[in-house]
């Protein structure tokens, strides 16, 4: 499950991050414990434990000591938020420059977009 | 308990005819799971043999905790090497060699062994003599485990055990390790179901150490770089190459080294993809090489 | 955590265990020599009128029966030990404690199946009371002879087995004389008739013979704590 040449417990935060983005886990929800990420997903749990260091310290989750950890309040808007304004730069710009090079027309990409994902 | 550093320095174990140990260095933080990876013959269970006080280094130090090991009743004591077909008495009901183990081993926690034996379908009346290499294995296993050691090392246990049986060892390891810290040591040269269990890493080759370092590290100074050969070979010039795949106009190189942001750019700008190296392969390619 | 083993010293623990494994075959050996003995006795009072002391002829089994014992659990035990993380040290002392301790119940056992017979044979002659050195001073002879046997037995066998784990085993076998010596050493020093001792030049004083027979088991002792101090555990196959 692990594959990139990022190191894990830089995609483990990304998953995170990813499932608080789709709505998969709620302010306030509990997270998976370190020992459940490692035991889950047979890694060391120091690795793990640094993912979550990560992201406590970025204020996506928060400690709750001798309970666990939670994601904290606005976690997800503020996520959101990150990711709209990286949106244009990161996935965008390689698209268009693509479509450039492939001789894609901006007017064919407005007419796909507009309909919806449909030609 | 949280485990026991282990500090080797300038380690050697020479045998009649050959070098088994040649100028070892390396340090194993105490709490932390270490991989000890090597070919057939590169020393790893003489290491650690000698660090588990079975034979006398040559010449060099070990030092467990900030003692040699060697003849010291209290540092022997936490340590508990697991050799692959378990030292045992062979002729005796698995149940009388746990009575023993319960005798003998300090932190020996008898219910767990009970539930491990359960949980390898073990049988207590069994002798060691009558199981199989599997069998044998998860013997050794249950006995690493329970025996609750500051200092534990499974010298290629796993190897003996079939996949189920193995990811239930990793799993109980795991699981064992996080509720009682310790310093662990795993050795194998099959690695690619356990790289990611280890904090750090050291490779042996003949008998030196030939990486030793954060197993994230070594993963990352990995790259497979896959594009136009000429590209590929102007991006890789310098580097230290480990393997060449020629795939028609395409090349597909392996590198060891810094492989840096700067790379990546250059890879991204040149058409060049950039992918990871499984820790496997990083390992077979940095000790087969030729040179003696 | 097991409470209660945390602080007993490993070799006590080790000695417990060996003493155990040792007593637990001796007990089925003593079974097997009475029924030798009670066989022996009804075949007997069928051939020859006289009673003897039979007993005094299982000095032979009671010296070499422990001794193969302890080259069994020397070589059983040695690799257990060492890697379930005890020191040579205490492998040492608890062997050294486990002869010391078995060897005079070979010597209790002989004596007291000696005293049994006489006291079902009281027409039977006391066979060791011939000029000897340990026949001289009776049962208590017996026993005495006999513990020595037994205890340089089981050192000897301990001995015998660590040269085997050690060298190669033309090596070791060359290596049985100065092994195997103490035994027939303390045979002799023991034996029922004086004239072996003499010619031997062996002390034919008890005290003598005693002091010998300590100096024999303590030298027998040096050798297996010196062959076994450092010795490095082999790798498994």
């Amino acid at each position: 499950m692990f594959d990139g040449t990022e190191p894990i417990y830089i995609q483990i935060a990304d998953q995170i991050r990813a499932d608080i983005i789709a709505g998969r886990l709620n302010a306030g929800d509990q997270v998976m414990s370190t020992t459940q990420y490692a035991t889950t997903y047979r890694i060391n749990p120091a690795t793990a434990a640094k993912a979550f260091a990560e992201l406590v310290a970025e204020g996506v989750l928060y400690k709750q000591r001798g309970v666990g950890m939670f994601v904290a309040d606005g976690a997800p808007e503020r996520l959101r938020a990150e990711r709209r304004n990286a949106f244009f730069a990161d996935r965008l710009d390689p698209v268009l420059a693509e479509a450039r090079m492939l001789g894609i027309e901006p007017a064919d990409l407005l007419a796909y977009i507009t309909n919806g994902g449909r030609r | 308990m949280t485990g026991l550093t282990i500090t080797v320095q300038d380690l050697s174990v020479h045998f009649k005819d050959t070098r088994a140990l040649d100028g070892v260095s390396m340090r194993i933080e105490a709490g932390s799971i270490h991989g000890l990876l090597g070919r057939n013959g590169s020393g790893k269970t003489t290491l650690l043999s000698t660090i588990a006080a079975l034979r006398r280094p040559t010449r060099g130090t070990i030092l467990v905790d900030g003692e040699d090991p060697f003849e010291s009743e209290r540092v022997m004591g936490d340590i508990c090497l697991i050799r692959e077909s378990g030292d045992v008495l062979t002729d005796e009901k698995i149940r009388t060699n746990l009575n023993y183990f319960a005798d003998v081993r300090r932190h020996w926690d008898p219910d767990y062994a009970a539930e491990l034996l359960d949980a390898f379908e073990l049988s207590p009346r069994k002798r060691p003599d009558k199981l199989s290499r599997g069998q044998r294995s998860a013997l050794g296993v249950t006995i690493g485990l329970a025996s609750r050691a500051p200092v534990t090392f499974f010298d290629e246990v796993h190897l003996g055990m079939d996949a189920p049986s193995r990811y239930r060892f990793y799993d109980l390891l795991l699981a064992d390790y996080v509720d009682h810290p310790r310093t662990i040591v795993l050795s194998s040269h099959l690695i690619s179901e356990i790289e990611q269990l280890f904090a750090t890493v050291t490779i042996l080759d003949r008998g030196r150490v030939l990486i030793h370092d954060d197993a994230e590290e070594l993963r990352s100074r990995g790259a497979a770089l896959i594009g136009p050969a000429a590209a590929v070979r102007e991006l890789t010039n310098g580097l230290q190459v480990l393997s060449t795949q020629s795939l028609g106009p395409t090349e597909k190189v392996t590198v060891f080294g810094s492989v840096d942001a700067d790379l990546h750019r250059r890879a991204r700008a040149a058409d060049v993809e950039v992918g990871p190296v499984p820790m496997q392969d990083l390992f077979v390619h940095l000790t087969s090489g030729e040179e003696s | 955590m097991t409470a209660g083993t945390a602080h007993r010293p490993t070799w006590l623990t080790a000695t417990k265990r060996l003493v155990s494994a040792h007593a637990l075959v001796a007990g089925w050996f003593w079974a097997v020599v009475v029924l030798i003995l009670v066989g022996a006795h009804i075949l007997m009072s069928g051939v020859i009128p006289t009673r003897v002391v039979i007993a005094q002829y299982g000095t032979h089994g009671a010296t070499w029966f422990p001794f193969s014992l302890a080259i069994i659990f020397v070589l059983a035990y040695l690799p257990v030990h060492v890697t379930s993380g005890m020191t040579r040290r205490s492998f040492i002392r608890a062997n050294v404690a486990t002869a010391l301790l078995m060897g005079p119940t070979y010597g209790a056992g002989l004596a007291l199946l000696a005293a049994v017979e006489r006291a079902v044979f009281p027409a039977a002659p006391i066979p060791f009371d011939q000029e000897q050195v340990f026949g001289a001073h009776g049962l208590w002879g017996l026993f005495v002879a006999q513990s020595l046997l037994a205890i340089t037995g089981i050192i000897c066998g301990l001995l015998v087995g660590i040269t085997y784990y050690r060298f190669h085993p033309l090596a070791a076998t060359l290596l049985l004389i100065p092994t195997v010596g103490p035994v027939l050493v303390m045979v002799a020093l023991t034996a029922s008739d004086a004239p072996i001792q003499q010619w031997l030049g062996l002390p034919t004083g008890t005290g003598w013979a005693v002091g010998a027979a300590v100096a024999v088991i303590a030298l027998a002792t040096l050798a297996f704590h010196l062959a076994t101090r450092t010795i490095p555990i082999k790798p498994v196959e």
